[in-house]
């Protein structure tokens, strides 16, 4: 896919010769599922496709070159977010936005500003991320860093974002971000909600991180909203373990309106090509007075370099399951293609 | 693949015979019991040929091919439940992973077990059962013996079955004619799948069973390594 792209550029600068190349990778993953719900009728969805391009910028710099990244979600199986026509036809949105953000690294750290992940995200909720479903009921259901439930900030993909990660010293990594997303009011704190985190790679097979993430009061979401985590992943060759704790807390003009928290353990034992995955969560929402568990299975089959299947069972308690709007039990079946 | 080459030619067939009998003699010293055996084995005999075998042979003329491997992986991806269970006794835990991850493609992506999508995808079969497991823990066979209905068996494999019975999803259907449709279906599946290895048989057919039996075991608790010695047939 990088030849073609280098190719238009070759043909572009055959017509003109001053363009310069850049070095551009255009990816993608597609990746649908046929999904059984309680209470549902079977239902195709699209489990997350995106298309991606990525690259670097020569700046001329001895140490520091300039990148940027763009992905987006392409639906497979449902346009949701596009227009119906009378026709019946669909138009307007073909994609949905994931991630748009220009940055520059070198030997110095990693600056980025735009739509990105959060560290809360890549270093916290990660660690037990590991099914590759994508419906709620797999990935996000027990993860309070983002934003299923209606508020604060995305700490996952959000926009807005300025934010540096250090180099990786002795192990050490630090990453620390800011939301400054405007407003017309300029009596309101410029910088909205930050997100800080820290990890620690430096012995084989461990990762080790933390997070605090808060969203201020006084910036344009107009509430305080107080996030942690903690999360270690192990690898011991075919087996991986994994835990991750989060607690959060949102509180609007001095009252506490949501405090909720939740614990998570996950494992994958790897077979060659194939990989079984499971996933056993806690979700406590103490202002709701509403506590359960969550179970999930997953069998993964690679096929080839660029394929698999996978079959996914989930069980969320019902009490926790009508709270988050989420399904008590789903199967899915997956196929994905990368490129 | 192994019967058609069989059925391929009469040379084919009495040079496997020749040397599935070579081990003849090896055997007859775990059978202490022949002539008890020998009566029970004429039992099952008969009760094969009014029976079952002409069942067997019906069941195979009037079903289509495609419809009995269907049948036949159906019973095979039931059976993978137990090898779960079985491989995980005895420590075998990427072939218990595997056998896991059988049951889950071939139940969804293969239609309830219809198509056995898991092999062409490269995770194979691992077979096996609580004798072997036993086998594996070093218990051994104890005499040959043949069990009225259920066949060629041994002390140990025989006193195992009921941990099989326990670990096979058959026996949880609550609902007792499809249960026992199922039990007579997979009777009916395993006899037709015999018809083809039968063709085989040389000799004196008790002792032939016997030994192709004990020799099986053997083959299959010890994962295929057996100590075999070929100078005898030179």
């Amino acid at each position: 896919m990088k030849k073609s792209l280098i190719a238009l550029a070759v043909a572009g600068a055959m017509t003109a010769p001053i363009v310069a190349q850049a070095d551009a990778t255009l990816y993608g993953s597609f990746r649908v599922g046929l999904v059984s719900q309680q209470d549902e009728d079977l239902d195709l969805r699209d489990e997350s496709t995106r298309i991606g391009i990525k690259g670097d910028v020569d700046l001329g710099l001895e140490n520091t070159k300039g990148l940027f990244h763009w992905e987006a979600n392409l639906d497979t199986t449902d346009n949701d977010a596009g227009v119906v026509n009378t026709d019946g036809t669909k138009s307007g949105k073909m994609f949905s936005e994931r991630l748009a953000y220009i940055g520059a690294t070198g030997n110095w750290g990693t600056a980025l500003v735009g739509r990105q992940y959060h560290p809360h995200y890549t270093m916290v909720a990660s660690h037990t991320n590991i099914f590759n479903s994508a419906d709620k009921e797999f990935g996000e259901a027990f993860i309070l860093g983002n934003n299923v439930d209606g508020n604060g900030y995305h700490h996952k993909r959000n926009d807005n974002t300025l934010a540096y990660a250090s180099p990786i010293m002795a192990g050490f990594q630090v990453v620390a971000g800011a939301v400054i997303a405007g407003g017309n009011d300029d009596s309101q704190d410029d910088v909205d909600g930050y997100n800080v985190a820290a990890q620690y790679t430096g012995v084989e097979g461990l990762r080790v991180s933390a997070s605090y993430a808060a969203t201020e009061e006084d910036g344009v979401l107009g509430f305080d909203q107080d996030l942690w985590g903690v999360g270690a992943t192990y690898k011991l060759s075919a087996l991986t373990v994994a835990a991750r704790y989060e607690d959060r807390e949102i509180d609007a003009a001095g009252v506490t309106t949501d405090e909720r928290d939740a614990w998570e353990l996950a494992a994958a034992y790897q077979m060659g090509a194939t990989a079984l995955k499971a996933r056993f969560g806690d979700l406590d929402i103490a202002t709701a007075d509403v506590d359960g568990e969550q179970w999930g299975l997953e069998v993964e089959q690679k096929l080839g370099n660029k394929g698999r299947v996978w079959v996914g069972y989930t069980d969320i308690d019902e009490e926790v399951a009508t709270a988050l709007n989420v399904a008590e039990d789903t199967l899915v079946l997956g196929y994905r293609l990368d490129f | 693949m192994l019967p058609s080459i069989l059925r391929s030619g009469v040379l084919a067939t009495s040079v496997a015979a020749a040397l599935i009998c070579v081990p003849a003699q090896a055997y007859a010293e775990q059978d202490p019991w022949e002539g008890f055996n020998r009566s029970v084995f004429s039992f099952n005999e008969t009760i094969d040929r009014y029976a079952l075998k002409p069942a067997a042979q019906g069941y195979r003329y009037v079903t289509p091919d495609i419809a009995e491997q269907g049948v036949s992986n159906f019973f095979d991806n039931i059976a993978d439940v137990g090898n779960v269970f079985n491989n995980l006794f005895q420590l075998k835990f990427d072939a218990a992973g595997k056998s896991f991850s059988r049951v889950a493609f071939n139940s969804t992506f293969g239609l309830v077990g219809l198509i056995d999508v898991a092999t062409p995808m490269g995770i194979g079969p691992h077979n096996e059962d609580f004798g072997q497991t036993l086998g594996y823990w070093g218990v051994g066979s104890g005499p040959y013996i043949v069990l009225p209905f259920f066949g060629p068996s041994t002390v140990r494999d025989g006193l195992s079955k009921p941990a099989d019975w326990a670990m096979d999803p058959i026996s949880e259907v609550g609902h007792v004619a499809t249960r026992n449709s199922l039990y007579g279906l997979r009777l009916l599946d395993v006899r037709a799948r015999l018809l083809q290895a039968e063709q085989i048989i040389s000799g004196d057919k008790y002792s032939f069973t016997r030994d192709a039996y004990l020799q099986r075991r053997e083959y299959l608790i010890n994962d295929g390594v057996v100590d075999v010695q070929y100078d005898s047939d030179f």
